[in-house]
């Protein structure tokens, strides 16, 4: 045991001290992007505003689920939660999870402030209070695997982990697959032991997990490109000036283009590093268009937001 | 000052014999109540979301099942076996007792179930056979410590759980440490008894140790479903505890130990235990919200940097803060509420989380045999009947080498990370 | 409150918490059965196990009460004489009722806001789980208060450190 840590580095940024600061809390950790990119974006849009925020990552407030009901209750002023979590609130919600709804981030850009969508934000607030100011791109589920896969009878017979949440396994299944749902922390040694034969997750978390050391392939199948939504309520948005609501519009839209632009290089960056040290290997051969037919047909019928989904991949 | 102020009140209502688990809740519902933008909801939501919890649901089925392995009689033939292989040495039954408590540490998770089962059979047991009555009970007591350090382990269940750190890694930490432990224990034994030649019994024949051997046999079963389960990654720790359950009961069958009233008694024994830990990891969840909306992990790094910069300094430093917090609170409920705010520290120094919980958990653990408030002494005193400055008179030549494993842990990261590092655990 | 009255509830709150236990350990080892043995596993069994965790634990809290075997340090009541320490175990006791009562209120108003929510695999209404805090919470009030009176009128049972410690341990 020996070394030193450089102050400096360790000590944080302090608010000015006269700010209105308002707690905005996520179950990220503090090396994700949505604390290195996001939190410093909102700060740096809302600099001189006399306003800022004050972040709480790695689930120090709670889960998904608790940090909602505690924005709706007035304890939090800001919560970061994915579309599964808000589709408890308004079932509608839920669709920006359903599998195949974007075709890529490019898409996912154009269509996440649609009418569309809005109008699902709007059902959510009438409904519960949580008021969505904007949602940052989260990344792209990609399939692993030992064998290519590259058409929806390639995932037949394949044991693949999922998270515990039936809209994945809904997603999977649609695909073709046989979804086993596991804790993440289990997926390595289940892959490495052959308990699992797949899994499913966008890069950065296959990256950070190593599960290219226990895979041999990336199917890049792009089957649902992910959303964390920013949720506050009135009582924080009440307390804000003109000028500052202006500032708080302004942070939320660039907060948006931050984080999606460092996910993506991020994305790329680590596809890029395995395709030079062959950890594992890249297949763009997928024929996401035969999946995406499938999805797109059989999910509608199998969840409660059918029309929404349709209204969405139509309207995109 | 909301922090100060919490931490003090904490103090006072333990002093004031509040049980534990209120003692966290008082202050964390007058934090609660006395800011106006917190509905007390957030103070039940955070108290069901403690429990509400897969990983935590393997410690109710550890503790059942070290309870269902002392009834159904699998504990006795470990140490039947102990007694056929290592009778004949000079100060046998120190070794035997030290070998007991390490067989069924492989199926029991907790340090007083196996204190109070070793000394209610083992103690009265030494006594009669003229070892000295402190002896007695320090052995008994030092290692009933292996049993938390050796999977399964309740600490680490906890520990994994609050930093969000795989609980099978957790477990594996443990093991070297443990083995440290043992080898310790084995030496303050052969020290304290150098002189007593007296105290050895007869040399076993090999086939009556192959046949004791035999019969502790199926012990091994439990350790191979529980911990081939985890780290096969054939099932989840939860999993693997319920076929763990599962397991010894059908030994306690096959042994025609079990009676219906015995299971009952052996069910309603571990609702007691569960319901007094649940409790508290309930309470610890609403406290540890409290600290983290105050920024007490923020302070602490920020305090701590303050008062060094080098690793080795701030490893002497949270040692002593665990040595004197373990005095006072018991290991669960010290791993809650400490553990979210020193492990982000301890991550700033640049220590790997797996070795700075075992640091943690080593050190919370010996606070089960120090003054003023040792769970295990009190657990010994009163199921042998002998008084507490007695068991720690008993305790004290054993405590010297158990710190120096502390030290070993904590200053060589190699002790907890060799295991889990050749195992591919340690991330 | 009759004694007999109280110790039927005692023993129901018991034999509920066994049942809870064992049904826990049930829905697990089901799990492991669907999931390993049939590979088909089922989507609630996480779910269902860990909400009779939730219930054994706040059914327990309020058995746990009634036979003052939550843990706690006995510090300054090992020093203290009977009549000294029966007034602070009171005192502990009154403290314990206050915040159980404000966190069983708290509790019930908690579970009827969530009639709304159901869980996302059992479908089970969120009111049935977070129901366990406010009942549990209630059971405790009910039996701190039993203890406090029962100090006060007869101070000589107040458990000493070694008799509390002695029943954690069995
Ligand atoms: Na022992
Ligand atoms: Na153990």
């Amino acid at each position: 045991v020996g070394g030193q840590v450089d102050p400096e580095e360790a000590e944080e940024a302090q608010a000015g001290a006269d700010d209105l600061t308002f707690r905005f809390a996520h179950v990220y950790d503090p090396n994700h992007p949505v604390e290195t990119c996001g939190v410093p974006a909102i700060q740096d849009a809302l600099e001189g505003s006399g306003v800022t925020i004050e972040s709480f990552p790695a689930a120090q407030l709670g889960s998904e689920a608790e940090l909602l009901e505690q924005v709706s209750a007035g304890s939090l002023d800001i919560a970061v939660a994915g579309p599964s979590f808000l589709g408890v609130w308004y079932e509608d919600a839920a669709v920006l999870d359903g599998g195949y709804i974007f075709d890529d981030v490019e898409e996912f850009t154009e269509t996440i402030d649609s009418d569309v969508v809005q109008d699902i934000w709007a059902g959510l607030y009438e409904e519960s209070g949580l008021k969505v100011e904007t949602s940052w791109y989260y990344g792209t589920r990609h399939v692993t695997s030992n064998t290519p896969v590259n058409t929806p009878e390639d995932l037949a017979g394949l044991k693949l982990r999922t998270p515990d949440a039936p809209l994945y396994l809904t997603n999977i299944d649609t695909m073709g697959g046989t979804a086993t749902p596991m804790a993440l922390d289990e997926v390595y040694t289940a892959l490495q032991q052959g308990t699992i034969d797949a899994q499913e997750n966008p890069i950065p978390t296959i990256d950070s997990f190593r599960l290219n050391e226990v895979q041999d392939y990336i199917n890049l199948t792009g089957h649902s490109v992910q959303s964390v939504q920013i949720v506050t309520s009135d009582a924080m948005l009440d307390q804000l000036t003109e000028d500052q609501r202006s500032a708080w519009d302004e942070a939320m839209t660039t907060s948006a283009d931050a984080v999606r632009e460092c996910i993506v290089s991020a994305e790329e960056e680590t596809l890029e590093a395995w395709r030079e040290d062959g950890s594992i290997e890249i297949n763009d051969d997928v024929d996401r268009e035969a999946f995406a037919e499938q999805v797109r047909d059989e999910l509608p019928g199998r969840v409660p937001w059918g029309e929404t989904y349709r209204d969405i991949v139509e309207g995109s | 000052m909301t922090l100060a102020v919490m931490v003090v009140a904490l103090l006072v209502l333990l002093l004031l014999r509040v049980p534990v688990a209120f003692a966290l809740l008082i202050p964390s519902l007058a934090y609660v109540a006395l800011d106006p933008g917190v509905g007390l909801g957030v103070a039940v939501q955070q108290t069901l979301s403690g429990v509400n919890s897969f990983p935590i649901l393997a410690v109710p089925m550890f503790i059942l099942l070290g309870n269902l392995a002392n009834a159904s009689g699998i504990t006795d033939r470990v140490y039947d076996a102990a007694v056929a292989f290592l009778g004949h040495i000079r100060g046998s039954l120190g070794y035997v007792n030290v070998a007991t408590s390490f067989g069924f540490s492989w199926m029991s998770g907790a340090a007083i179930a196996d204190a109070a089962a070793m000394g209610r059979v083992q103690v009265p047991q030494m006594i009669k056979r003229g070892y000295p009555t402190p002896f007695a009970l320090g052995v008994t007591g030092a290692s009933s410590l292996i049993a938390p350090m050796i999977p399964p382990s309740i600490p680490a269940i906890m520990y994994a759980v609050t930093a969000g750190l795989s609980v099978g890694a957790l477990f594996v930490v443990g093991i070297v440490p443990a083995a440290l432990l043992v080898v310790a224990l084995c030496l303050t034994v052969w020290w304290l008894l150098r002189h007593r030649s007296d105290l050895r019994g007869e040399r076993t024949s090999w086939p009556v140790r192959a046949k004791a051997l035999l019969a502790a046999l199926p012990a091994v079963g439990a350790a191979v479903v529980i911990l081939g389960g985890i780290l096969g990654g054939v099932a989840t720790p939860t999993e693997a505890s319920a076929v763990g359950v599962l397991y010894v009961f059908l030994l306690a069958l096959a042994y025609r130990q079990l009676t219906w009233s015995k299971l009952y008694r052996t069910l309603v024994q571990s609702v007691e235990t569960t319901g007094s830990v649940l409790l508290i990891v309930a309470s610890a969840a609403l406290f540890g919200w409290v600290l983290a909306r105050e920024r007490a992990p923020q302070l602490a790094a920020e305090t701590m940097i303050d008062l060094t910069t080098y690793t080795v300094v701030f490893l002497i430093l949270v040692n002593v803060l665990l040595f004197v917090v373990g005095a006072v609170l018991e290991p669960t409920a010290a791993i809650l509420i400490l553990v979210p705010v020193l492990a982000p520290v301890a991550e700033t120094f640049g220590v790997h989380p797996l070795h700075f919980a075992a640091i943690v958990i080593v050190n919370l653990l010996l606070g089960l045999l120090t003054p003023p408030v040792g769970l295990v002494l009190f657990v010994l005193s009163s199921v042998t009947k002998q008084p507490v400055p007695a068991v720690i008179k008993g305790v004290l030549p054993f405590y010297l080498l158990m710190v120096g494993v502390l030290l070993l842990v904590t200053f060589v990261p190699s002790v907890s990370l060799w295991l889990p590092t050749a195992l591919g655990l340690a991330g | 409150m009759t004694g007999r009255f109280h110790r039927g509830l005692i023993a129901v709150e018991r034999g509920v918490a066994v049942v809870l236990l064992v049904a826990t350990f049930t829905v697990i080892l089901l799990q492991v059965f669907t999931r390993y043995v049939l590979g088909d596993p089922l989507s609630w069994t996480e779910e269902l196990a860990r909400f009779l965790l939730v219930w054994l634990a706040f059914v327990a809290a309020g058995y746990c009460t009634a036979e003052r075997l939550h843990i706690s340090v006995d510090l300054l009541l090992a020093r203290l004489g009977r009549r000294a320490g029966a007034v602070v175990d009171t005192f502990a006791n009154v403290a314990v009722v206050v915040a159980a009562g404000a966190l069983a209120v708290a509790g019930a108003a908690f579970a009827a806001d969530s009639t709304g929510l159901r869980a996302p695999a059992t479908g089970l209404p969120m009111a049935v789980v977070y129901g366990a805090g406010a009942l549990g919470f209630a059971l405790v009030v009910l039996h701190g208060a039993g203890n406090a009176v029962h100090n006060l009128r007869r101070p000589e049972d107040v458990p000493g450190a070694m008799e509390s410690a002695e029943r954690e341990g069995a």
